[in-house]
């Protein structure tokens, strides 16, 4: 009998040494897990140099390995579906991208059986099959420019659109447009190229006015071609435009950390590999002017460092 | 209760098997060797672990310290070159100062971003490379320039900033730490107070500090006298509040090594002071998953340890089986013996004691076997002779004999004689019989001898006389019952026969010496020979006619009751007699049948 309990107490210290070894391996895999490199294509068109940092920050944090697609042209969502499908095909784990229509690229998800890891910048899509969105909203972007004009004595406010108009475009617009619209501003909406001689013909005869730029490319050819008289407001920043707007000549930008939208994509990818149904995140809007751009949070958000 | 534990680990050990307890011993000093030995180890290489990787984070963290002291050291003497060996000894209103700062940028270059002489009133007076002040820049109010104007003997060593003093036609920005400190400037002849302003580029302080990894992936960064960072690898994660650092708490603390936080967020913190400007070195190593006491070395240690357990105790299974199987054997071989089999062959395999031991109880067995035999073979003589003795009681020439005599004695009209010889009769063989008892009194022995002498004596006609002397005290003795019959037997048809009518006397005395019983049967007969007497006793004489059974057969039984100690003695001398003694033990009757 007691033969037979030394039988069964040996086998089950057998069981229970094979169980913790088990566990030690499943925790050895986790660990493995942990320690996986994710595949991760971005596909963003001509993505600031802050932008990147952010990418490449989160790339090491998260172990990513990156690969940049930034080459397709300006409002070619045809190339960058053909680019995003390659990705899908090559077994990219997620893929970060600012969409160029997001209506097509809605369309284009639905059309998919499985619900790919895809995290989009700047407008949420109306598709059920995307992972979560990081960016701004455009409409409380065009709301926030709205307001800045709002307070200066205006008496009529010119809005520059660029003539490749988009839906993010119509979003600020018609946020801009709202505010005015409370405040008893008066407008004009204007189209033009963002090259110098496209802008004076869309300015010519409005100066001394108060211009709300709605594109970042629009930027400098404004600041280059406007009167002195002219108070200028613009959303995003270009490099280029901080001589501008040290010195006074852009009166305010509308601002977000594009290093961060960089970080929080990439971040967002990852998550999204591990749990589809992730989260978004709204990035925080900023008014940067000569007076604080050299300040925090600002100078952090213009100048990253490192 | 502790009593009660103690009470019922104690009855376990009595009821428990020897190889069990072999068992449960073996295994639990292996168990707490196992343990002792597996903690003692565990603890001492885990702090062993700690203690290198420590040391190892320390001498990094030191090292870099090292690399930014000579940094610091560099700038401070680019500093006291330019205050002490070119502003102080030029006039800047008619010296070109900015040559000689060009001079000493181009050497410093990959550090230095500019090097510019302010005055007092925020004046730009010299400055390298070449740059032009951005208009409505007022350096008076920047902190760097009023800092060194307040502690004119120190040099000031500001946070990172982003240079924005002069004109940038590309659009670039620079990161820098701005060094300063008051110079003593001569202008005009006359002597001033003016500012230098050495813009140290940012990378030359993080190329120090990149690709320091600690162990564990562990980091370094730098934070200024209130803890505000210098650097840090995720700095810009800091500064977007999408990381978080301690450092405002490490401002406040000296140089040395910590610990802070609890549980997973447990970090090991090496603090170092860079000289000369109040920073502090900050070395950051994780602790979980550090040192031995992560989960999966646990598991491993707690694997093995179970693993060698159970190897352990498979062994001591089979231990305790080889050593304590041959006791059991034993055992099992002493039961058969205890269930009387005694036949049966003791165990004697196993290690030397359990050999000798079993060697011992076969030896002991073989003895009890060899008492027991020589018992039953002495029992089964004693109820042979007793057979014989009753046997012969009933004789058939004897009792043949006697009845003839009887009816001689009925046909001769003498009733009376025939009635004693009848009623001798009847208490002879009453006698012999006794109830089955072996052991009678002597009166009863000697009333036996006294009915058979009767009965013999008027068969032969009063041939010869017969006397029975007893003393008193030997009448409750125990004798052997029918032992002197067959003598008295022996006297009447090998003495008494042969002798002239009347002169035979056969003389039976009874009598206490010592601690001895004897019985004399003496006659005047004629005797036997030296070789006769030794004979009677060695070889079965051979029944004489009458009835007998033999002297032999007394002196067996005697011994056999008795022991050898005790016997027949027969003295004889030719034509003088026979003498026959029979030595018992005094032992009174009622003390014998208590002992039966």
């Amino acid at each position: 009998m007691r033969e037979h309990i030394e039988r069964i107490f040996f086998i089950a210290l057998l069981i229970l040494a094979a169980a913790v070894l088990l566990l030690m391996f499943y925790q050895s895999a986790r660990a493995e897990d942990d320690m996986r490199t994710y595949n991760i294509s971005v596909l963003v068109r001509a993505p600031s140099d802050r932008f990147m940092k952010g990418i490449e920050q989160a790339a090491l944090d998260y172990n990513v390995d990156l690969h940049i697609f930034s080459s397709y042209a300006k409002n070619d969502s045809a190339q960058q579906l053909e680019y995003l499908q390659r990705e899908l095909d090559n077994n990219a784990d997620a893929v970060v991208l600012s969409a160029e229509d997001p209506e097509t690229l809605s369309d284009y998800l639905d059309s998919l059986r499985s619900r790919p890891a895809v995290v989009t910048l700047g407008q949420r899509l109306q598709s059920g099959k995307t992972a979560p969105y990081v960016g701004v909203d455009d409409r409380l972007m065009g709301e926030r420019l709205g307001l800045c004009v709002a307070e200066k004595t205006v008496e009529n406010c010119l809005i520059l659109c660029p003539f490749e108009f988009n839906p993010y475009h119509l979003e600020r617009r018609d946020g801009l447009c709202q505010v005015l619209s409370e405040y008893s501003v008066p407008y004009t909406i204007l189209y033009c190229d963002p090259t110098p001689a496209s802008v004076d013909a869309a300015l010519a005869g409005k100066h001394n006015s108060i211009i709300a730029i709605l594109d970042e490319s629009l930027l400098i050819p404004v600041c280059e071609q406007a009167k002195t008289n002219d108070v200028l407001f613009g959303i995003g920043y270009v490099s280029g435009a901080k001589q501008y707007l040290e010195s006074g000549r852009l009166n305010g930008l509308v601002v977000y950390s594009e290093y961060d939208a960089g970080y929080l994509s990439l971040k967002a990818a990852v998550t999204t590999i591990e749990n589809p149904a992730g989260g978004d995140t709204e990035l925080t809007l900023y008014t940067a002017t000569a007076g604080n751009m050299y300040k925090e949070p600002l100078v952090n958000i213009l100048f990253p460092i490192g | 209760m502790i009593r009660r534990i103690v009470k019922s680990i104690l009855a376990l050990y009595h009821r428990s098997s020897i190889r069990y307890m072999v068992f449960i011993s073996f295994t639990l000093s292996a168990l707490l060797t196992i343990l002792m030995t597996g903690v003692t180890f565990y603890l001492r290489f885990s702090n062993q672990l700690e203690g290198t990787l420590h040391a190892e984070n320390r001498n990094l963290v030191e090292q870099v310290n090292r690399s930014l002291n000579t940094y610091l050291g560099n700038m401070i003497r680019l500093s006291d070159s330019v205050s002490f060996h070119v502003i102080k000894n030029m006039d800047v209103s008619s010296s070109d100062v900015s040559e000689q700062l060009q001079l000493l940028y181009d050497a410093n270059s990959s550090y230095v971003k500019n090097i510019t002489l302010f005055s007092a009133d925020g004046r730009m007076i010299a400055t390298a490379p070449p740059s032009i002040l951005k208009s409505g820049v007022d350096v008076t109010s920047e902190s760097w320039f009023t800092k060194a104007l307040e502690q004119t003997e120190n040099l000031h060593f500001s946070s990172p900033i982003v240079q924005n003093l002069y004109v940038d036609t590309e659009n670039q920005y620079s990161w820098v730490i701005a060094l300063s400190c008051a110079a003593e400037i001569t202008e005009d002849k006359a002597a001033k107070t003016g500012v230098l302003l050495i813009d140290l580029r940012y990378n030359g302080i993080s190329e120090l500090f990149n690709n320091m990894t600690l162990s564990n992936q562990g980091y370094v960064y730098l934070i200024d006298g209130d803890g505000k960072i210098i650097y840090h690898p995720r700095h810009q994660l800091l500064a977007s509040g999408l990381a978080e650092e301690i450092n405002t708490e490490l401002a406040g603390y000296r140089d040395g090594d910590y610990v802070i936080g609890d549980g997973d967020n447990m970090r090991s913190v090496i603090l170092r002071s860079a000289g000369y400007t109040g920073w502090s070195i900050v070395g950051v190593i994780p602790q979980r998953g550090l040192t031995l006491n992560s989960l999966q070395n646990m598991l491993f240690l707690l694997a093995i340890c179970l693993i060698y357990f159970a190897i352990i105790v498979l062994v001591n299974s089979l231990l305790s089986d080889k050593l304590t199987d041959p006791i059991k054997r034993l055992e099992q071989s002493v039961q058969q013996v205890e269930l009387g089999l005694t036949r049966s062959k003791i165990y004697t395999g196993g290690s030397h004691e359990i050999r000798q031991l079993g060697r011992s109880i076969q030896q002991m067995v073989d003895l009890m076997r060899k008492l027991t035999d020589d018992i039953v073979e002495e029992q089964t003589q004693k109820q042979k002779s007793e057979l014989n003795a009753l046997q012969a009681q009933i004789n058939p020439h004897f009792l043949y004999n006697t009845l003839d005599s009887l009816v001689w004695m009925i046909e001769k009209g003498q009733p009376e004689d025939a009635l004693k010889i009848v009623s001798a009769l009847a208490r002879f063989f009453r006698l012999s019989l006794s109830k089955g008892k072996n052991i009678i009194t002597v009166s009863d022995e000697l009333e036996h001898a006294r009915n058979y002498l009767m009965i013999q004596q008027m068969r032969y006609k009063n041939k010869f006389s017969y006397e029975i002397i007893a003393d008193e005290a030997t009448l409750g003795m125990s004798s052997i019952k029918l032992v002197l019959q067959p003598i008295v037997e022996n006297a009447i048809y090998h003495s008494m026969d042969f002798m002239l009518d009347g002169e035979g006397v056969i003389t039976i005395t009874s009598k206490l010496v010592g601690c001895e019983l004897h019985l004399n049967v003496a006659d005047n007969g004629l005797g036997m020979p030296p070789e006769l007497v030794e004979k009677m006793l060695t070889q079965n004489a051979p029944a004489s006619p009458g009835s007998g059974i033999g002297i032999k057969n007394v002196h067996e039984r005697i011994t056999l009751y008795f022991g050898d100690a005790y016997g027949v003695i027969i003295k004889s001398e030719l034509d003088v007699g026979t003498c026959v003694t029979l030595h018992m033990p005094a032992v009174p009757y009622e003390k014998m049948e208590a002992l039966a």
